[in-house]
């Protein structure tokens, strides 16, 4: 056995970390770079993006002042938190399903789980939009069977946007949620039943305990997402009714005005980290207190 | 008994509800007539000739191939030397490293795409096809450099250190030994880096121009405009594809153990 030289190690690892460490800079870091840089340039005059070399902070005190900014910022906020809560809903009981199959049933699963993932969004949306039109197939059934005369308006409002996003965002938190059940001891549930405990008590006492990493993970990655909510509101959702990312995409490729879309944008990223890192701590928090 | 059967059919028939849109849309892709009513008696082919003879969508689906391609290929060059890096030398900040390379995959991409679109034109790249398979390869570099540092980590360094003291230098037990073992991972990262390049909507629709417009770019004033079936032509090409992928994945990781 050779012992690992570190010094060698390193000059060999930056090295190979070189091209991934130059992809992630030019096209990741730095673009984030650019949107807080660009957020602070004044408003392209006649051509162009925006103004090279000015430093104004107009932006931010016109989007501040903006009431109907503040009513985005509210609807993407109480939609983000009605989708995450309605996905981990979900997403809880159909991955405690997913796990408890056999092994051939469970990759068919994890299959339809992550093709919808996978497949592009807009299809998704495509078929939802297809689906809840007024002659689509939900209405077609809630007619026939008599529920409704006239059809239903089930897009192109709020009902379409929470859907949607729900649809796009299910396969995450299910995926991440199926995981964190696999790494749990297979021994431990037959255990306590063993011992006396009931299947509720078994759930309660040992998987949701031993879940809770894997919940918060799902639940914060989904948050993170549904405050990033683009499509679903955009396309099935109600004109009126928009969130910040739509406002983005709306004030730079729609209205051309990039600044302003960039300090949208900024406030967005900057929401997402610290709601992120907020809620990281309240969670921390009360597991400490739940477990003496 | 009863409850674990109920919730055994309510939890595939949630599974195909999930599927549900995506089966709705190639349903639809088969009608014959102008408008979205999936066909029940007669089914047709007109939309795939149409499809098929139409420059726009063609040119939009050569490009998404073409992207996705090079996508593969920027994917490769970064993830594989990476994984390398991790699985086998010990340096300062791996942690840090291997979690910033998944970064791209939890971030809202709206946000990079914003910043995205001036960068790449400061960059001289705006309207590229260079451009949109970099932006690709940000999702990809993170699956490949997952699933090949995987795959490094389960291989038996016996063999490595046997066909060495047999006489094989370092680049032999690299090509003869190390790379077929890892083979299937690497492959399947590729796949899965072309998959998530084929289905990428919203880094493209800031960065893609008139000239170089993938499926989904073509696909989306579609969506927002008309929903002529057409574009279920376009998604259920893409679904059959994408199913395609992970088929071969999921055998190439079984394949493995």
């Amino acid at each position: 056995m050779r012992v690992p030289d570190t010094s060698r190690h390193s000059f060999a690892a930056v090295f190979l970390a070189v091209p991934a460490m130059m992809l992630l800079l030019v096209f990741f870091a730095g673009p984030f770079l650019f949107l807080l840089r660009l957020s602070f340039c004044a408003p392209p005059a006649g051509h162009g993006f925006y103004q090279a070399d000015t430093w104004t902070t107009l932006n931010y005190t016109a989007l501040f002042a903006d009431a109907y900014f503040h009513q985005v910022v509210l609807f993407t906020l109480l939609l983000a938190l009605g989708v995450t809560g309605l996905v981990l809903l979900i997403a809880l009981p159909l991955s405690l399903f997913i796990h408890s199959l056999p092994s051939r049933q469970k990759a068919l699963a994890v299959a339809a789980i992550v093709l919808p993932k996978l497949a592009s969004m807009l299809v998704v949306v495509y078929g939802l939009q297809a689906m809840l039109s007024s002659a689509g197939i939900v209405n077609e059934v809630l007619q026939a069977i008599g529920l409704v005369r006239e059809p239903l308006r089930l897009s192109r409002n709020l009902s379409g946007a929470i859907l949607g996003e729900t649809y796009l965002l299910l396969p995450y938190a299910v995926l991440v949620l199926v995981v964190g059940l696999e790494r749990i001891d297979a021994a431990l549930v037959p255990a306590a039943r063993g011992l006396g405990a009931s299947p509720w008590q078994a759930f309660r006492r040992i998987t949701l305990p031993l879940l809770t990493p894997g919940l918060t993970i799902a639940a914060q990655l989904t948050l993170a997402w549904a405050l990033g909510a683009f499509i679903g509101p955009l396309l099935l959702g109600s004109p009126d009714e928009i969130t910040l990312a739509v406002e983005v995409h709306r004030q730079t490729i729609e209205n051309n005005h990039w600044p302003r879309g960039a300090a949208t944008a900024a406030s967005l990223l900057i929401g997402v980290v610290l709601l992120l890192t907020t809620s990281g701590l309240a969670i921390r928090w009360l597991m400490r207190r739940s477990t003496p | 008994m009863i409850v674990r059967r109920l919730g055994w059919l309510l939890g595939w028939l949630s599974l195909l509800l999930l599927l549900a849109p995506l089966g709705y849309a190639c349903w639809l892709s088969f009608t014959p007539d102008e408008f979205l009513t999936p066909p029940m008696r007669a089914w047709s082919l007109r939309w795939y000739s149409e499809f098929f003879r139409s420059p726009r969508w063609t040119s939009a689906l050569s490009q998404s191939l073409l992207v996705g391609g090079l996508a593969v290929l920027f994917s490769l060059a970064t993830g594989l030397p990476l994984a390398f890096a991790l699985a086998r030398l010990h340096f300062r900040g791996k942690l840090i490293v291997f979690g910033s390379v998944l970064l791209p995959l939890v971030v809202p991409p709206v946000l990079l795409g914003i910043g995205l679109l001036p960068t790449v034109q400061a960059l001289g790249l705006w309207g590229s096809t260079l451009s949109l398979a970099f932006a690709h390869a940000l999702f990809g570099m993170p699956i490949v450099c997952w699933l090949t540092r995987a795959a490094l980590v389960g291989v038996n360094p016996d063999l490595e250190s046997a066909a060495r003291g047999l006489g094989a230098s370092t680049g032999q037990v690299l090509y003869r030994v190390t790379l077929p073992l890892i083979a299937p991972s690497v492959l399947a990262g590729a796949i899965m880096a072309f998959v998530l390049s084929l289905n990428e909507f919203i880094l493209s629709l800031f960065l893609a121009t008139p000239e170089t417009e993938t499926l989904p770019r073509v696909l989306w004033p579609n969506l927002r405009y008309s929903l002529s079936p057409l574009v279920a032509v376009a998604s259920c090409i893409t679904i059959l594809v994408t199913s395609a992928g992970i088929g071969i994945v999921a055998w190439l990781l079984r394949a493995r153990r």
